[in-house]
C-alpha cells in the first residue's frame, strides 16, 4: 500500500503526531487533517475511538475553542493546575529547564540540531517527536532508540498516564495513546494492529505536515555527572533586583548554558552584600515555576469558575483595550478600580490615575499594610518613616509586634543583629514568643489591641518623672502641654490593668528607654493594620520617639541620605476631584482625613457592588491578589461579579486570577528591566556612601511573558491615549531616570550593575523639623489632638482572637507555590498556648480547622504547634498558606488560609485602612467545634 | 588541618537562607538536603521561656562512625595538601576522611547507595538519591562537602556567604588564630553523641538559655551499629567489599592478607 521506505513512513508519523500535539487552530486541525486521524484509527480497528472524537467535535458549538481550551487546562495553566506539562523536566527534575532540558538540548545538538528562536524549551514533547522525525529522517535507528530510551520514555510514560487520568476530551485521549502505542517496544494496546501496519497507515497521514522547529546547528554536548558542578564556574550575570519581596536586594546571577542556576547577593552591594535571604535565593524556582503564566489567556467559562484559552497578544490586547474603553465611554474614567502591587505595577497604576483619570486605585501596601504608619508620621513629624532606625547603633530596641527574624529583610536584620551583638537592650512587646522575643531582654506579653495604652502609660510615666528629652521637645516639638494633659491618666496600674501586664514591668522598660534615650530605636513597624485603632498607635510610636528625643541622633530614627534619581511616568494631569469616593459631596469635606494615596478599599468596593454612587465596571488587577490581602473575601468576590470586564497581569497564577476574563503573563523580575534601587550603606556609622542600580535581566524571558511597558502601551493605544504615552520600552523608561543621575544602563553594567558614590552624614537635625505631639489640625477634622487609646471588641465567649505574621520563606502569599520555599515549610502551624491545648485535649501535631464568630469555616486544616510562647486569648499563624487556587499545584490547599477567616471588617477611622486582627475563631478535631477556654 | 563550622545562635534568626542557597548551589532535589534549619521552642526552660534554631550540617566528625561503615570496594586514592603540596595515599571506600583538610567525602561513581552511611550518622546528615541509581546501585549517596569545590577556590561556602546574620562562620579549627578557633575558646560546642565521643567539627555557639535547649532537645545517640552492618553486609553480598572481609569474617586468606595490608596502612599514618 506505501510506496515509500519505512524510515519514511516512520519519520512521518513523528511528525504528523507532533502535529496533532500543537495548539489547536482551525488552519490546520480542520476536516481534512480530521479525516485522516479517523480513517488512520478506522484502519487501526480503533472505529470507536474516532467516533467519539467525531462526536464529541460535533456536538461542540465550535469546536475549535472546546480543543484550545482542553489543550490550556492540559498543557499549558489549568484548573485544576495545568495537568500535564509536556516537558520532561517536570518529570524528572521536577521542574521547568531541568538538567533534562540541559540534556535533551546537549543531544541535539550532538546530532547536529539546535533550537530555532521561536521554538519552546528543548524537552517539550512536540519538539522531542520532531527531533525523532529528523532522525530517522537521516536513518539514524540507534540514535532514535538511544534518544527513545533516555530521554523519551522516562517521562513520557508519566505524561501519558497524566493526560488520560485528566482529559475530559476523547482527541487528547486518543492522541497521547497513539504516541504510546508507536513507542512501545512490544505493541500490547487496545488496537488490535500491527506497528508495521499503523506506521504506514499514520504516514499518509504525516504526508503533508510541515516541520518547524527544530533545525539545524551544532554546538558541543555536556554529560551530565553524578555529582553537581556547583555555580563557581557559570557566568556572572550582573544588574539583577530581587523582587521576591519589596526590600530589592541586588543580586548576581549565576548562568550555565542560558539557564539560571543560582542568585547570590552582588559582591559590590553596599546593602545587603553577598547576602540575600532564603526567599531570594529562591527566586530561581519562581522563574522555572511550570505553573507560572506563559501565554495571553481568556476565560471561555465563568468568573471564579474558568475556562482558560490560549489567546494571541494582539487579541488579548484589543479585547483590554476595546472593554475598558467601552467602560469610560459609558461611565467616565471613575468606572475602572485598580488593585496594584509591586514595582511593575506603578506604571500601569499611573496610566490609569493620571492619564485615564481614575481616583480608584487601591493599593494592599497601602491600605492593608503601612499606610497608617505613614500618615500618623506624617501627621507628627511630616515625614513617612520608613524602618529607618539606627537598630546597628542604638543601646535599646523598642518593637511593638515587629518580629524581625521572622520578618526578614537583609539590611534591616544586618542592622539589628549588628545592634544586638554591639550589647544593644532589646524590647518586644508581642502577645507571642516571637522570633524577636526570643532575643529579647524584656518580652512584654501584651493582650492585643492594648499597644497604645502602653505606650501612653509609658509616655507618662516619663512626663510625670521628668525623664523626657526636655531640651528636645523645648526646641522641636509643638503641643506638649496639651499632650501631657491628654495622656496623664494613663497610670502604670490603668494601663497594667488594661494591658494585662505587670504595673513593674511598664516602668521598668519606660526606665531602660529614659535611661539610654536619646540612642534608642522605637521601631515605627511595617505592617500596622491590625485593629482598626492604628492611626492612634502609629502616632503613639511618633510621640514616643520624640519625647525622648529619638529623632536623626545615633541610634535614633534617622533618615540616611541617599542618592537623588528622578522618576519618569505618565503626566499628571489636574486634580479632579468630582468622583473622588473620599471626599463628601455635600460639603466637600474628607471621609477619611488622613488616608494614604489612593482610595480608601471599602470606599470603592462599597461603591462597585452597590453601583452608588456611580457605577464601577471594569477592575484591573495588576500584581496584586486582594482576595489574600483584602478583609472579606466574599465582597472581593461580589465586586469581581459586579464588573462588566476584569482584566489581570501577574506572574503567576493567584486566588484572584480565577476571577479575569482575561489574564496576562509577565515576565517576571529576573527577566526584565524595571526598578531603580537607591539608598546607602547599611550601618550609618560606616563611611558615608550612596548606591544607585537599575533592575537589568539575568535571563531572557520564555514563552509569551512581556513587560509592563509594552502591555499597558499597547492598551493605552487601543484607549485613544497614545499621545499620552511617555516611553516606548522600559530601557528607554530606565535610561531616562538614570540619566536624572549622570548614568545610563551602559554605564552601570560597566560598574557590575552598582554605582556608587560618597554619600552624606545622616546624622543631626534638620532646623525645621517639628513633632506635633498634640495635632491641632486632627482635632478640627474630629479626631483626637494627642495620641488616644480606643478599646477594640474582645473576644466573644469561647474564641480566640486570631493573630497571624510572617514566616522568613513567604512573602505575603506571592511565593506559596514555590517549591523551595514550601519544602522549608510547608504548612503553617497554628501556635496555641500549652495550658488551652492541654484543656481541649491537643498535642503537637494534630489536624485542625477552624470557623470564626461569623461562622465562616477555613477550607483546609492545618497542624497544631501547642507552646507555652503565646497567650491564652490568641492563636496565631502564618499568613501566606492555603491558596484556594488549585492552579498552585504545590501551593493549593496546604496550610490554612488566615485571611479567609478574617471576614469582619474594621477600618480605621482617620485612614480608611483595613485592621485585620479583630477576627474571632475557634478550633475543628475530627468535625467538634473547640470553645476555647477562658 | 581540621575545617570546622560555627553557627553562633545569638545571630542566627532561622531565616532558611542558608539551606536554600545549598540546594541552588549544589541542585540537591527537594525533599532532600544537606543542611537544615528546626525550630526549637518556644518552651518554658529552666532558664525562662526560650527559643531558638538547629541550623545543621555534616559534622565532618573527627572519628566519622558513616565511613567506617562503606561496603564498597576500597581503592588507593593519593590525597594532596593545597598548602604544603604533602601528598598521603590511602585505601578508600566510597567514603573518607580527607587526611588533610579534614572533611567527609563521598564518591558517587563508586557509591552502592546502600545508605550504611547514612544510618550511621547519628545526625542524619547523609542521604541516597534513588534518581541517581544505576546499573550497579540503588542510589547515589549524598551530604554536605563543606562545599570543598568553592573552597578550593577560595570562595566560602554557600551557606556561609548567603547568611544574613553572619551567623554561619568557617574555617581552620586547627589553626589557633582563626575566628572559628577563637570561638571554640569562648565555648563553641559541637553536638556530640551522648554515648561516645566521634568529634563533630560543626559548633554551636550561644547564651546557656538556647545552648540548653538545643543540647537538650538533639543531642544524638549513636546509631544501632548492628542493623547498620547487617545493611552494609547485604549490600557487600551484592557488590564484594574486600574491607569489610574483616569485620564480616567469611573470607579466608583472601581476607587474611587485606587485614595485614590494612593494619599496615595504619600504621604508616
Ligand atoms: S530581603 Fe530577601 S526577598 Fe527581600 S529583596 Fe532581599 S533577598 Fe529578596
Ligand atoms: S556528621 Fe554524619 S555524615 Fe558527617 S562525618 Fe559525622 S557521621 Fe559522617
Ligand atoms: S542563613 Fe544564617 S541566620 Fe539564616 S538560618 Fe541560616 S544560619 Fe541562621
Amino acid at each position: 500500500m506505501s510506496t515509500t521506505e519505512p524510515s519514511e513512513d516512520i519519520s512521518r508519523v513523528y511528525r504528523f503526531l507532533s502535529q496533532c500535539m500543537q495548539y489547536p487552530d482551525a488552519e490546520w486541525l480542520n476536516h481534512e487533517f480530521l479525516n485522516v486521524l479517523y480513517n488512520l484509527l478506522g484502519t487501526l480497528g480503533a472505529v470507536e475511538e474516532g467516533a467519539a472524537i467525531k462526536k464529541e467535535l460535533d456536538s461542540a458549538e465550535d469546536y475549535i475553542e472546546d480543543l484550545q481550551v482542553e489543550y490550556t487546562r492540559l498543557f499549558i495553566n489549568g484548573i485544576p493546575h495545568v495537568i500535564a506539562p509536556p516537558y520532561g523536566s517536570i518529570y524528572i527534575d521536577k521542574s521547568l529547564q531541568g538538567a533534562f532540558a540541559g540534556d535533551t538540548l546537549a543531544f541535539y545538538r550532538d546530532k547536529g540540531f539546535g533550537m530555532n528562536d521561536d521554538a519552546d524549551l528543548p524537552d517539550h514533547l512536540i519538539h522531542e517527536l520532531e527531533f525523532l522525525s529528523l532522525l530517522v529522517e537521516e536513518k539514524d535507528f540507534a540514535g532514535e532508540q538511544e534518544f527513545l530510551n533516555k530521554l523519551f520514555r522516562p517521562w513520557y510514560e508519566k505524561f501519558h498516564s497524566k493526560v488520560t487520568e485528566g482529559t475530559h476530551h476523547p482527541y487528547y485521549r486518543v492522541v497521547v495513546q497513539l504516541i504510546d502505542f508507536l513507542l512501545r517496544r512490544k505493541t500490547k494496546m487496545a488496537f488490535n494492529l500491527t506497528r508495521r501496519k499503523f506506521l504506514q497507515t499514520a504516514s499518509l497521514a504525516a504526508a503533508s505536515v510541515p516541520l518547524s522547529k527544530v533545525v539545524s546547528a551544532n554546538t558541543g554536548v555536556t554529560k551530565a555527572a553524578l555529582d553537581t558542578k556547583g555555580t563557581a564556574g557559570d557566568k556572572t550575570v550582573v544588574g539583577g533586583i530581587c523582587e521576591m519581596c519589596f526590600w530589592r536586594c541586588q543580586l548576581v546571577g549565576k548562568v550555565r548554558d542560558g539557564r539560571l542556576m543560582k542568585l547570590e547577593g552582588n559582591p559590590k552591594s553596599i546593602d545587603n552584600g553577598t547576602s540575600i535571604c532564603a526567599r531570594g535565593n529562591a527566586g530561581v524556582k519562581l522563574l522555572y515555576d511550570v505553573d507560572r503564566l506563559k501565554y495571553p489567556l481568556k476565560n471561555v467559562g465563568k468568573r471564579g469558575a474558568p475556562k482558560w484559552k490560549k489567546i494571541s497578544w494582539k487579541e488579548a490586547l484589543d479585547e483590554c483595550g476595546a472593554k475598558l474603553k467601552n467602560t469610560v465611554d459609558k461611565y467616565g474614567p471613575q468606572g475602572i478600580c485598580v488593585f496594584p502591587h509591586g514595582s511593575s505595577a506603578k506604571y500601569p497604576m499611573h496610566y490609569f490615575e493620571r492619564a485615564v483619570g481614575t481616583h480608584n486605585v487601591s493599593e494592599a501596601s497601602f491600605f492593608q499594610c503601612r499606610g497608617i504608619r505613614d500618615t500618623a508620621y506624617l501627621a507628627t513629624t511630616g515625614k513617612p518613616p520608613g524602618e529607618k532606625v539606627d537598630m546597628a547603633n542604638t543601646k535599646v530596641m523598642f518593637f511593638i509586634g515587629n518580629h524581625l527574624g521572622e520578618n526578614v529583610h537583609v539590611s534591616h536584620i544586618k542592622q539589628y543583629i549588628k545592634g544586638l551583638q554591639n550589647g544593644a537592650k532589646l524590647i518586644v512587646a508581642d502577645p507571642r514568643f516571637s522570633a524577636a522575643a526570643a532575643k529579647a531582654d524584656i518580652w512584654v506579653q501584651i493582650k492585643p489591641g492594648t499597644d497604645t495604652a502602653y505606650m501612653l502609660a509609658i509616655m507618662n510615666y516619663l512626663v510625670k518623672n521628668n525623664k523626657y528629652d526636655k531640651a528636645f521637645v523645648e526646641d522641636y516639638t509643638e503641643g506638649f502641654e496639651e499632650f501631657a494633659e491628654a495622656i496623664k491618666e494613663w497610670t502604670l496600674e490603668k494601663a497594667a490593668k488594661e494591658c494585662d501586664i505587670p504595673a513593674g514591668q511598664i516602668k521598668e522598660v519606660a526606665e531602660m528607654l529614659a535611661a539610654n534615650a536619646p540612642h534608642v530605636a522605637i521601631h515605627p513597624g511595617r505592617h500596622v493594620s491590625w485593629y482598626g485603632n492604628d492611626f492612634q498607635r502609629q502616632r503613639a510610636l511618633a510621640c514616643l520617639t520624640g519625647i525622648l528625643g529619638a529623632y536623626y541622633v545615633k541610634g535614633g530614627w534617622v533618615p540616611a541620605k541617599g542618592p537623588k534619581v528622578g522618576k519618569v511616568s505618565w503626566a499628571k494631569g489636574e486634580a479632579d476631584h468630582t468622583y473622588d469616593l473620599n471626599i463628601n459631596h455635600q460639603d466637600g469635606t474628607k471621609q477619611y482625613t488622613n488616608k494614604p494615596p489612593g482610595t480608601p478599599t471599602e470606599l470603592i468596593r462599597d461603591c462597585a457592588i452597590s453601583g452608588k454612587p456611580y457605577p464601577i465596571k471594569s477592575c484591573v488587577l495588576w500584581g496584586q491578589n486582594p482576595l489574600q490581602t483584602i478583609p472579606n473575601q466574599e465582597k472581593m468576590k461580589d465586586l469581581f461579579l459586579a464588573m462588566d470586564f476584569v482584566m489581570c497581569v501577574d506572574v503567576m497564577p493567584t486566588d484572584a486570577t480565577a476571577w479575569a476574563d482575561i489574564l496576562l503573563p509577565e515576565s517576571s523580575y529576573l527577566e526584565r528591566y524595571d526598578y531603580i534601587k537607591k539608598g546607602t550603606q547599611w550601618d550609618l556609622s560606616k563611611k558615608h556612601q550612596q548606591f544607585i542600580a537599575a533592575r537589568m535581566p539575568l535571563v531572557e524571558p520564555m514563552f509569551e511573558r512581556k513587560d509592563q511597558i509594552y502591555i499597558t502601551n499597547e492598551i493605552a493605544k487601543r484607549m485613544g491615549n497614545e499621545s499620552k504615552i511617555p516611553v516606548q520600552t522600559i530601557e528607554e523608561l530606565v535610561d531616562k531616570s538614570l540619566a536624572t543621575a549622570n548614568l545610563s544602563i551602559e554605564k552601570l553594567k560597566a560598574e557590575d550593575g552598582i554605582h556608587i558614590q560618597p554619600g552624606k552624614d545622616p546624622y543631626g537635625i534638620p532646623e525645621d523639623f517639628t513633632v506635633v505631639l498634640y495635632n491641632e489640625d486632627l482635632v478640627d477634622d474630629g479626631h483626637p489632638g494627642a495620641p488616644t487609646y480606643k478599646a477594640v471588641p474582645d473576644n466573644p465567649e469561647g474564641f480566640a482572637r486570631l493573630l497571624y505574621g510572617r514566616t522568613p520563606v513567604h512573602t505575603f502569599n506571592r511565593s506559596q507555590n514555590n517549591v523551595w520555599l514550601h519544602n522549608a515549610m510547608p504548612d503553617n502551624p497554628v501556635w496555641i498556648n500549652n495550658e488551652v491545648a492541654a484543656k481541649l485535649g491537643l498535642i503537637d501535631g494534630d489536624t485542625v480547622g477552624f470557623v470564626n464568630s461569623e461562622g465562616v469555616e477555613s477550607a483546609t486544616t492545618t497542624t497544631v504547634k501547642v507552646t507555652a510562647g503565646i497567650r491564652k486569648d490568641c492563636v496565631y499563624m502564618y499568613h501566606g498558606y492555603g491558596s484556594a487556587n488549585p492552579a498552585l499545584s504545590i501551593g493549593h490547599g496546604t496550610g490554612v488560609d488566615d485571611q479567609s477567616l478574617i471576614t469582619k471588617l474594621a477600618v480605621d477611622p482617620e485612614t480608611g485602612c483595613n485592621g485585620m486582627r479583630n477576627n474571632f475563631v475557634k478550633l475543628i478535631k475530627d468535625g467538634r467545634v473547640l470553645d476555647i477556654p477562658a | 588541618m581540621q575545617y570546622g563550622m560555627i553557627i553562633d545562635l545569638e545571630r542566627c534568626v532561622g531565616c532558611h537562607a542558608c539551606t536554600i542557597a545549598c540546594r541552588a548551589e549544589w541542585e540537591v532535589p527537594v525533599p532532600y538536603q544537606r543542611n537544615w534549619v528546626k525550630r526549637l521552642g518556644p518552651t518554658m526552660t529552666d532558664d525562662g521561656m526560650a527559643a531558638t534554631y538547629y541550623p545543621g550540617l555534616c559534622n565532618h566528625c573527627d572519628k566519622p562512625p558513616c565511613v567506617d561503615e562503606c561496603p564498597a570496594d576500597p581503592v588507593e586514592m593519593t590525597f594532596k595538601d593545597a598548602k604544603s603540596g604533602k601528598t598521603k595515599t590511602m585505601e578508600v571506600a566510597a567514603t573518607w576522611k580527607d587526611p588533610f583538610d579534614g572533611t567527609v567525602q563521598v564518591d558517587k561513581g563508586r557509591c552502592l547507595g546502600c545508605g550504611a552511611c547514612a544510618d550511621a550518622c547519628p545526625y542524619g546528615a547523609r542521604y541516597v538519591d534513588p534518581a541517581l541509581a544505576d546499573d550497579d546501585s540503588e542510589g547515589k549517596v549524598d551530604k554536605c562537602t563543606y562545599c570543598k569545590p568553592r573552597v578550593e577556590q577560595g570562595l566560602q561556602p554557600a551557606c556561609v556567604q548567603t547568611c544574613i546574620a553572619d551567623a554561619r562562620i568557617f574555617g581552620d579549627l586547627s589553626d589557633p588564630n582563626s575566628e572559628v578557633s577563637q570561638y571554640v575558646r569562648k565555648g563553641a560546642k559541637g553536638l556530640e553523641v551522648k554515648d561516645g565521643h566521634i568529634g563533630p567539627n560543626s559548633r554551636y555557639f550561644g547564651n546557656k538559655k538556647d545552648m540548653g535547649l538545643l543540647f537538650a532537645d538533639y543531642t544524638p545517640e549513636l546509631a544501632d551499629m548492628g542493623s547498620v552492618k547487617r545493611r552494609a553486609m547485604m549490600a557487600s553480598m551484592v557488590k564484594p567489599a574486600m574491607r569489610k572481609a574483616k569485620d564480616i569474617g567469611i573470607l579466608g586468606v583472601a581476607g587474611a592478607m587485606l587485614v595485614k595490608t590494612l593494619s599496615e596502612d595504619n600504621e604508616k599514618k
